[in-house]
């Protein structure tokens, strides 16, 4: 749980009501911001995520990360609503660039921009990096299940 | 992530200089639990893992991604209404070391996925 910031809502709120993954495959633990256009996220890399492979984590997990913090976004319209996270599903990601893969105990940043929305596919442009390194970069289609 | 929960593989042959892959999804698998509670769906980065995984097949050795130029999701996954699926896989190593990857997944009915994108070794 976290404040929200000023530009958005003045309320606390659980990361349970802004998306409808759950364990073992949640991929945010923390929401610095998140309004119906931008979201920044947080996530603690853990040894323990699934998505962690070798010495690090993986790209499938930076892109599910990526995926959840726009989802998040769009989570932000239902909860003001009152009405639980629509399911959502990634539709295209483009021009996405692994910079580097952040490690155990290292916390991962993620920052979503929404670019437009057509018929119940929003696009976004989103990073993530650590306090160290970028990490990725890419431009992701979601697909909203109303 | 323990892929050989999530997937095996039941045939692989090469074709043409496609890698062809028939992999069977497996409901078991534990992120069912969270994707979603009560509704499985296969996690779209799940599936891209599969691709890196048989590409892997393909070239004997450990990979990972340094892009996706672009990967188009064109319809849902689930273990249970679509356990059986294809993987379509074409590498091209390059001189500087990396693989240019282009794949696609689909089954008799339509496609799910197509990716292209570059890899690197990643040991």
């Amino acid at each position: 749980m976290t404040s929200f910031s000023e530009k958005s809502m003045p309320e606390r709120i659980d990361i349970n009501d802004l998306i409808p993954q759950r364990e073992p495959v949640q991929m945010i633990d923390t929401l610095y911001e998140a309004t119906t256009e931008e979201a920044h996220t947080g996530l603690s890399v853990s040894r323990d995520n699934i998505f962690y492979e070798g010495d690090r984590l993986s790209e499938m997990g930076l892109i599910e990360n990526m995926a959840q913090s726009a989802a998040a976004t769009a989570g932000v319209k239902n909860h003001l609503l009152g009405i639980p996270p629509s399911l959502g599903y990634i539709g295209e990601i483009k021009k996405c660039i692994f910079h580097s893969f952040p490690t155990d105990g290292e916390h991962l940043h993620t920052y979503v921009r929404y670019v437009s929305e057509a018929a119940g596919v929003i696009l976004y442009d989103i990073e993530s990096r650590t306090d160290r390194a970028s990490c990725a970069e890419c431009r992701m289609k979601v697909f909203i299940d109303e | 992530m323990n892929w050989e929960e999530y997937f095996h593989i039941d045939r692989y042959t090469e074709e043409d200089g496609t890698h062809i892959f028939d992999v069977t999804l497996d409901p078991a698998c534990d992120v069912y639990r969270g994707h979603f509670p009560g509704k499985p769906i296969s996690p779209g980065v799940c599936n891209i893992g599969l691709i890196l995984r048989c590409a892997e097949k393909v070239t004997g050795s450990h990979l990972r991604f340094t892009s996706i130029k672009q990967c188009r999701l064109t319809g849902l996954v689930t273990p249970s209404d679509t356990p059986h699926l294809t993987v379509e896989i074409q590498t091209n190593r390059t001189d500087g070391g990396t693989t240019s990857l282009r794949a696609v997944i689909r089954d008799s009915e339509k496609s799910y996925m197509d990716l292209k994108g570059e890899l690197e070794d990643a040991d």
